[in-house]
């Protein structure tokens, strides 16, 4: 695993202390988890939920929530960080 | 030459995707709540109109309808994301393997259903400010993703393919014109290099961003330099593509099932005539020219319908169609008014044809009238009743005679053009307000007994 | 009521309500779950100032039965077994302070066990974060069928595998505040839509119950702990449950499938902590992406880091299909497997923990794969949400030992109705930690 590359990914600053322990701890995990290569799935369906779980809607209806605390508020919009 | 689209329609729902916010055009970050911002905590559940919407526009797109769908998170930082990852369908859309008949066949990949991010205000043009604005009204609103094969060859194929697709989703109820909006990525190859030039609003700037697409590829490889792949934004002002970034931070979408949202399963949708099929049968029933009834047609649902309840009361469908492509239309558009937003009837319109027909308004009171009509909610009666009295109309009626005596002498010798002439001058005085048999009666009287 | 004595010794409160009121019934809240009047902070010091704009369903609904005494730490955003990635003081074992009193639910099995008055502690689980600290001190801890509670307002660790549950000394007072919080909630579309029984009535003989023991769920595991287990299985035996040996083949899998999809989901959930909306920020300056970097980096302690980077690696592009999907089709044999079980059996029992809770210093020598390690009895029904029950039944050098009862889909019944019997046979829950 390329740590520095899905630290990255993440948008997870790491320091290069952090970046070497994770490769080396990291590897371990997934060496244990290679275990599940021994097992055959061919054919089987991936559980999303322990039980299905099937057409829960809701009916399109208007309800206001209100007035919502966020910080970096300008005029009417919210401030942000650029994009560029 | 190869282009694709991918088109996102945002549906005519009333409340978003997975929250009750409302969907109406509001000043910014009005319409928000915990769960559209993505609050700690959240849950999000989903609006069932959203979902049947786009069932019917996957079936009216002739897909094959998936039996199961679900939901996927597809993972990506941005600051109008108020997750960081977008509630969309990645391995089990709605439908695949559509077309659309633009005269030729252009398939339709997939259509799926996703929320929409939030919009950025870059203050001073994207790179102009060290800061952007975020309006949140936006986020979670459900579009529909449309995405089609690389079937076009050129612009006017998509140019046919937008007008048909618009008046598919008008048909089904699924788009508002006045408050939805359409936004597009085009994908151009002239070559072998795809470009893909993302995030264009509406159907125009769609044009102008692939005619311009295509003149700049076309030159590059005149020159013989290399056409790179990559992907470009559409600039409104200046009507030119520009390339966007290198990315240093790449985004890894990371598919995975949704887990706070159920699976989709077993739905059945009707749909409504399509447009297509409903010209055909204007074509048929009504006699109309094939453009005539796609003029109507693709006005929407309601305008088609409107055609059909006044031709079963008064018939003449040339006429009807006529009057409403002309004239209604035109003041319909200069009002910015849909027809369900005036107070004309099917009913109403009758009644204003048949007072036409018979001669008690002129055909240019009529059209002056519609201007009156579509804005102010007034009623044909009114509009009967303001018509002159016959007192008055027996005054221009003698005005007339004596300020044109030539022409009731040429009418006296036998020219039957100045009859005519004088039955416009009376009209004219009042106003059109009067019924044309009714001068036409008048004057002769006055006439003979001169 | 000692609670800042007890709070300062064990750090079982990451927030201490001001003034509390007497009550008949206390309620504690593990700081996973929002509470409006309260802060809330997932144990993270991402969330350190973090307000809740509304309370969890099952706040709404407890509100008015008893006093709320504050919010209990835990490991951050519920990642860990031993309390040890608390942000916010680390959380000690009330029978041994040198030790770890299990987690991420940490502070609930601290209140619920050593606060003397009477009181129940709302936890959550994902992979054993109820079980786990249930067994190391000495409590009943209740991880429900997924679904039945409500998670509006949880905040979200791994969305198909968290559960919220109740911790206490008598079970009787879990079936009381699971009638409160149990049932379909309209804000909530994965919960639980059919009826709901009453728990206070599920009690009664046990005889004639068949209880499976899994062979695989006693490797690896501590002799004293295995000693006192089966005392309570001989327990049960004598009170008419019929005892047999059952198999499941596939547990030594099922630490590697849930660890794939709770840390895949769990990092998609993480993502939107980046100094916008809520939660710690930093200067923003700089463009979005260096700008997110660095208050994530800042804000997330070690072991989220890892979790993050992990989850995010199992369904990158290129590796999905290997780990991310992979793990799903394993957690459905997983699931079919112990469908299989209870077709034969009423319930399951084994330990809780393979372990005695560890000293702080044992837990600094392992290496993460070791602690992941430690869940692999709580990890397989966590993953086929089955509820289950950790039950005080035993102490060896004067530490609690818990039996792990589990049932089928929305059983609660059975596991009350065991549980009950064990309570009403032994005195171990009794015992309230000096301190």
């Amino acid at each position: 695993m390329d740590v520095e590359r899905v630290a990255r990914v993440a948008r997870l600053e790491l320091s290069e202390e952090e970046k070497e322990l994770f490769s080396r701890q990291l590897k371990e995990v997934l060496k244990a988890f290679e275990v599940l290569d021994e097992l055959d799935v061919e054919g089987v369906e991936p559980a999303m939920h322990p039980y299905e779980i099937r057409n829960r809607f809701r009916k399109d209806e208007v309800k206001k929530w209100g007035e919502i605390k966020m910080p970096n508020k300008e005029g009417e919009f919210y401030k942000g960080p650029r994009v560029v | 030459m190869r282009i694709g689209l991918e088109v996102h329609v945002q549906l005519a729902t009333r409340s978003k995707l997975f929250c009750n916010c409302p969907t109406d055009p509001a000043e910014p970050n009005r319409n928000i709540c915990p769960i559209c911002l993505g609050f700690p905590g959240i849950r999000p559940f989903p609006n069932e109109e959203a979902i049947l919407l786009a069932f019917k526009i996957a079936k009216a797109l002739n897909c094959r309808v998936l039996k199961r769908c679900f939901f996927s998170r597809k993972s990506y930082f941005y600051p109008d994301m108020p997750k960081n990852y977008q509630i969309t369908q990645y391995e089990a859309p709605m439908g695949v393997n559509g077309w659309v008949d633009i005269g030729k066949k252009i398939g339709i990949r997939r259509v799926h259903l996703e929320e929409d991010p939030a919009r950025l205000v870059h203050p001073g043009g994207i790179g102009g400010s060290d800061y952007v604005l975020i309006d949140y009204n936006r986020a979670g609103i459900p579009l529909v993703e449309i995405v089609t094969e690389p079937d076009f060859e050129d612009v006017e194929e998509v140019k046919r393919f937008s007008k048909k697709l618009l008046s598919i989703l008008l048909h089904l109820r699924a788009f508002d014109p006045l408050k939805c909006s359409i936004r597009c990525d085009v994908n151009i190859s002239l070559g072998d290099t795809r470009v893909e030039v993302k995030n264009v609003t509406g159907l125009k700037h769609i044009e102008r961003a692939i005619r311009y697409e295509i003149l700049r590829q076309e030159k590059l490889i005149k020159e013989g330099k290399e056409v790179k792949r990559e992907t470009r934004h559409f600039d409104e002002k200046t009507g030119l593509t520009t390339s966007l970034r290198e990315k240093e931070f790449e985004d890894d979408y990371g598919y995975i099932f949704d887990p706070d949202l159920p699976i989709i399963e077993g739905i059945e949708v009707e749909i409504p005539e399509l447009p297509d099929r409903m010209v055909e049968r204007f074509v048929e029933e009504y006699g109309l020219k094939e453009e005539k009834a796609k003029a109507i047609v693709y006005e929407g649902p309601d305008f088609a319908s409107f055609f059909e309840e006044v031709v079963k009361d008064f018939g003449k469908p040339e006429v009807v169609a006529s009057w409403m492509l002309t004239h209604l239309l035109k003041c319909l558009n200069f009002n910015h008014m849909r027809l369900e937003d005036t107070s004309i009837t099917p009913k109403e319109f009758v009644e204003f044809l048949r007072a036409m027909e018979k001669g008690r308004i002129s055909e240019r009171y009529a059209k002056e009238m519609i201007k009156e009509w579509v804005p102010s909610g007034k009623k044909v009666e009114e509009f009967l009743k303001e018509m002159v009295s016959e007192e008055e109309l027996r005054r221009a009626v003698e005005e007339v005679l004596r300020e044109h005596r030539k022409a009731v002498e040429d009418y006296k010798r036998g020219k039957k053009k100045a009859f005519e002439f004088l039955i416009g001058q009376v009209l004219r005085k009042v106003g059109g307000r009067a019924d044309v048999k009714e001068v036409r009666r008048l004057l002769e009287e006055s006439i003979d007994l001169k | 009521m000692k609670l800042k004595k007890l709070n300062e010794k064990t750090n079982a409160f990451i927030t201490l309500k001001e003034e509390i009121e007497e009550a008949e019934l206390y309620f504690s809240i593990k700081d996973n779950i929002c509470t409006k009047d309260m802060r809330t902070t997932a144990g993270s010091k991402m969330l350190y100032n973090y307000h809740p704009p509304f309370d969890a369903t099952v706040v709404e609904r407890i509100r008015g039965k008893g006093e709320i005494l504050g919010k209990t730490s835990m490991d951050s955003w519920g990642f860990g077994t031993f309390g040890t990635n608390c942000d916010f003081g680390i959380p000690r074992n009330p029978w041994d302070l040198g030790r770890s009193p299990g987690g991420s639910s940490s502070g609930a099995a601290i209140v619920a066990s050593a606060l003397k008055e009477r009181n129940v502690a709302l936890a959550e689980s994902t992979g054993g974060s109820i079980s786990c600290p249930a067994s190391f001190c000495n409590v009943f801890g209740l991880t429900p069928t997924y679904g039945l509670v409500s998670r509006w307002g949880l905040i979200s660790y791994a969305d198909s595998l968290d559960k919220i549950g109740l911790m206490a000394r008598d079970l009787k007072d879990i079936a009381l505040v699971m009638n409160y919080i149990a049932g379909g909630d309209e804000r909530d579309p994965t919960s639980y839509q059919g009826r709901v029984p009453d728990y206070t009535k599920c009690f009664g003989e046990i005889k004639g119950l068949k209880v499976g023991v899994p062979r695989e769920y006693f490797e690896h595991v501590e002799e004293e702990v295995k000693e006192k287990v089966m005392d309570g299985i001989s327990l049960l035996d004598s009170l008419g449950a019929e005892i047999r040996e059952v198999s499941l083949k596939l547990t030594k899998y099922a630490l590697a499938s849930y660890y794939l999809i709770a840390l895949s989901e769990a990092s998609t959930n993480l993502a939107r902590f980046c100094g916008l909306r809520y939660g710690l920020s930093a200067e923003m300056e700089g463009e979005f992406n260096e700008y997110f970097s660095k208050v994530r980096g800042s804000g997330f302690n070690q072991e989220s880091k890892r979790r993050i980077i992990l989850g995010t690696f199992a369904r990158m592009a290129g590796y999905r299909g290997r780990y991310y999907l992979k793990a799903l089709k394993v957690r459905r044999l997983i699931i079919n497997e112990f469908k299989e079980v209870f077709s034969k059996c009423d319930l399951i029992a084994a330990p809780t923990m393979p372990i005695l809770p560890p000293k702080f210093e044992e837990i600094e020598e392992l290496k993460p794969i070791q602690v992941y390690a430690m869940d692999q009895l709580t990890v397989g029904p966590n993953l086929a949400g089955i509820p289950m029950l950790s039950v005080p039944i035993g102490f060896s050098r004067g530490l609690p030992v818990g039996l792990h009862l589990m049932a089928d889909h929305f059983r609660e019944d059975l596991l009350f109705r065991v549980g009950r019997a064990i309570q009403e046979h032994t005195n171990y829950w009794r015992k309230v930690p000096e301190l």
